[in-house]
């Protein structure tokens, strides 16, 4: 399927404040497909990018007050008018603005309808710019640093916008908006004294759903409290580390005993994991349990047990011949018979049986609990080593002047406290009990788990509702997963879609994209300089990111951009002029004249490019719209110059 | 074989009386009043102090009176770590039973029926309930000897394990002394 074009055909307005006073922008993207506008500062290009993305979504942005877009006080009202073409159809979007109220009131103009009121864009495009598509292609500059800014989302938030995977989100709470409905026509059918058994079923499922959000908040908390309690004690450990570290000996010496200690912990910490494997065999933990054993399988062997069963026996003196094929008489089997019972039962063999074929394949375990317990040992004596010269290297820092280490000390103590009592409380709420009957499932995060799948499920059989709602269940986590699979494809496919842009655009320089995870992360950005060449190039990397998101997208859209490329430096400015054009099939460019350096120039010639220079006359308030490349390289007020 | 009127095993392991404490039981792990030390993994667990007590007890073939013992049973089952050891667990209490009585007097079906005695081959331990209520009190004996050894108590795992090593090759080492 062909991706549905949208171009932008012009706009026009009236009353509206800067050269939106009385505007008639006429593009034609068939014959230039790019459209750079150079106006000052001041004089309504943020206002114009707002209103086009207005027109397009539907709705006026609350960084829109209607009231501070009058042109001048006398004006009652005014409009703004957006002309676009979708595929062939041309829509005119017109907003009436109402200064006294503060409204704004949408119109719809169709060649088929003529004018209606509502926003009216065909269906697809118009969930698409709702969905906030349109601030990727009206840029937005403020969104480009949240591109990269460390707790945004903006780029996982762009790509959903865009491919629309979102939308699952919907699916799921319509699912969800389906199980109430079915749960509550239920209700209304059933009679009062099975409603009331539902009701029950239902309060108690509620209740257990309850403790279940509580006691995750709980473990959330004490991970949070743990987490804090060990950056704090880290940074004590450096900070005592630290401490007197201007003086050499004391430098050096501290050294040695970090690297001791922290040696001594590490063999510590993987020798203990070991020796609790080995300490629960038999076989490892003492080795003459094994020689136990064998010796017990010995006397088995030796004593020939166990022997033949008792119903062997039973069984044989009921037959004609004896397994040695002499014919028994009467007398014999009255005789076996009789000390059959001196023998074991069936299972009484077997299970000596399987106890002394264990013991004749007796392993050598890998390792021995006392060789682990040996190096456990010698770990442990070298702990206590550095532990004893860290509290004299401490003292000397304190008799050096260093009276921060007592606080310090103390401070850890403390720490350690609060350490085994959150441990503790976590490992109550979380630790999976050996007998669930033996837990309070209001205290323990999985009996509580158990008791609420339980209720929910009581409930929902109350209800009539299971199958229902446990098709509804498996539909939401196919949503669910197919919304991840989609977003983890979308978010590879732009990451290296991205760094190809970037290795044409930033030959020379390593700056890529890692991986989009709600922000672009940048590779090794922690190490990237904070100077203005680098924030530029991160600016870079996010129109890099626009273009493989929008060059790939459902709909081919025009690019409209304020001030691209103010904050970067010259190179780079070439390079986004060159690089940017081929990637739309239509771009408008708004500019202001110190832009024309590097940027600007490059487009200098181009038959495809249209030039216009808008000016609001300070005097007279006149608007001039000149649309001629001469005058727009010509063009010599600052931007602050009117 | 011993005689002795053995406890009731109430169906599953029983701890000796005193043990939660002595092993600083708290919630789900032993040494429960200080941290885990750094990187490690794993922690000891209830049972683990059972068997503590039971290759303590089982090594000196040392037992103690019910009373010993706590009332109810902490776990009817080996946990999962135990598991592959059920039959050697059952073989070493075989051992030790057979190791207190002149076997070289006993008649085969004599001695058969004694091992048969202690065993069931459908019982998750391998253990009869009078198998089961003798390895209780091998752990309560094993407890006495810990006990009396240990001083201070141990206060965390790498204590426990150093010291607890050494409590056993010294039990060892006491038993071979003695000739058995």
């Amino acid at each position: 399927m062909m991706a549905a074009q949208v171009r932008i055909l012009g706009w026009r307005s009236a009353n509206l404040r800067g050269y939106l006073r009385d505007a008639n922008v006429s593009l034609d993207p068939k014959r230039f497909p790019i459209a750079l506008l150079q106006m000052p500062n001041g004089t309504g290009k943020t206002t114009t990018m707002a209103l086009i993305r207005a027109a397009l979504n539907g709705t006026i942005d609350q960084e829109i007050s209607v009231r501070a877009l009058r042109g001048s006080d006398s004006d009652a009202d005014g409009w703004f008018e957006l002309d676009i073409l979708v595929d062939d159809e041309r829509f005119t979007i017109h907003i009436d603005f109402d200064f006294r109220t503060g409204s704004a009131f949408f119109y719809t103009d169709t060649v088929t309808e003529g004018r209606e009121r509502g926003h009216h864009l065909p269906r697809l495009l118009d969930q698409t710019l709702r969905r906030g598509a349109t601030r990727l292609f009206v840029f937005d500059g403020e969104l480009a640093a949240r591109m990269i800014e460390e707790g945004a989302d903006a780029a996982d938030a762009s790509i959903e916008a865009l491919y629309g995977t979102d939308k699952l989100q919907d699916v799921v709470s319509q699912i969800e908006g389906l199980k109430t409905k079915r749960k509550n026509q239920v209700k209304d059918t059933t009679t009062a004294s099975s409603r009331e058994h539902v009701g029950k079923a239902e309060r108690e499922a509620e209740e257990a759903a309850a403790v279940l959000t509580r006691l995750e908040a709980e473990k959330d908390k004490l991970d949070k409290e743990l987490s804090i309690i060990a950056t704090r004690t880290e940074e004590i450990r450096g900070r005592r580390e630290q401490l007197g570290l201007d003086d050499e000996r004391i430098n050096q010496e501290q050294l040695r005993i970090t690297e001791s200690r922290n040696g001594a912990l590490a063999d510590l910490a993987s020798s203990s994991d070991e020796a609790i494997v080995a300490f629960r065999s038999p076989l490892s933990v003492y080795p003459g349990f094994g020689d136990r054993l064998k010796q017990l399988s010995e006397t088995l062997e030796t004593r020939n047990l166990p022997r033949s069963s008792k119903s062997f026996f039973r069984i044989l003196a009921d037959r004609e011949l004896c397994i040695c094929g002499r014919r028994l008489r009467d007398e014999d089997r009255d005789h076996i018979r009789k000390n059959a019972d001196d023998h074991l039962g069936e299972e009484e063999v077997t299970v000596i049986n399987e106890i002394r074929y264990q013991l004749s394949t007796v392993p050598s375990p890998d390792q021995q609990f006392p060789q682990i317990v040996a190096r456990m040992r010698e770990a442990d004596q070298r702990l206590q080593t550095a532990d004893q010269d860290q509290n004299r290297l401490d003292d000397e820092k304190q008799q050096a002047g260093e009276e921060e280490i007592e606080e310090l000390r103390k401070e850890e103590a403390g720490l350690q406290k609060r350490q085994v009592v959150a441990q503790n409380a976590l490992r109550l709420l979380t630790q999976r009990p050996d007998r669930f009957e033996d837990v309070d499932w209001k205290t323990n995060l999985e009996a509580c788990r158990r008791t609420h799948r339980e209720r929910k499920r009581r409930f929902e059989t109350a209800s009539g509702t299971r199958q229902y709602v446990r098709a509804a269940d498996l539909l939401i986590k196919a949503a669910a997963e197919a919304r991840r699979i989609a977003k983890a494809r979308l978010r590879e496919r732009v990451t290296a879609r991205t760094n190809e842009y970037l290795d044409q655009i930033l030959t020379n320089e390593p700056l890529r994209v890692e991986r989009i995870e709600g922000r672009l992360h940048i590779v090794g950005e922690n190490e990237l300089p904070k100077d203005s060449a680098s924030e530029g190039q991160k600016l870079a990397v996010c129109y890099a990111f626009l273009t493989a998101l929008l060059a790939d997208a459902p709909f081919s859209l025009p690019f409209v951009v304020d001030s691209p490329a103010v904050s970067l430096d010259l190179t780079l400015r070439e390079t986004v002029g060159e690089l940017i054009p081929p990637l739309f099939e239509q771009l408008i460019v708004f500019v202001i004249s110190s832009e024309r350096a590097g940027f600007a120039d490059s487009f200098k010639n181009r038959t495809d490019t249209a030039f216009s220079t808008i000016t609001v006359e300070r005097e007279t308030g006149a608007i001039k719209v000149e649309q001629d490349q001469d005058v727009f390289f010509s063009f010599q007020r600052g931007e602050n110059g009117q | 074989m011993s005689d002795k009127a053995t406890s009731p095993s109430a169906g599953g392991f029983v701890l000796p009386e005193g043990a939660r404490t002595f092993f600083d039981y708290g919630p789900q792990r032993l040494f429960a009043k200080v941290a885990r030390p750094t990187g490690t993994r794993r922690d000891l667990i209830l049972f683990d102090a059972y068997w503590a007590c039971l290759c303590v007890g089982l090594l000196a073939r040392e037992q103690a009176g019910p009373d010993k013992l706590e009332k109810d049973r902490f776990l009817v089952a080996y946990p999962d770590d135990y598991e592959p050891y059920g039959e050697y667990i059952a073989g070493l209490l075989v051992e030790a039973e057979l190791s207190a009585v002149h076997t070289e007097n006993y008649t085969e079906p004599e001695l058969e029926r004694a091992i048969a005695n202690l065993l069931k081959v459908s019982a998750p331990t391998r253990l009869s309930p009078k198998g089961l209520g003798l390895l209780n009190r091998y752990a309560a004996g094993g407890y006495q000897i810990i006990r009396e050894k240990m001083r201070p108590r141990p206060t965390d795992i790498p204590n426990f394990l150093i010291r607890y090593q050494s409590v056993l090759d010294q039990v060892g080492s006491d038993k071979v002394r003695r000739g058995r």
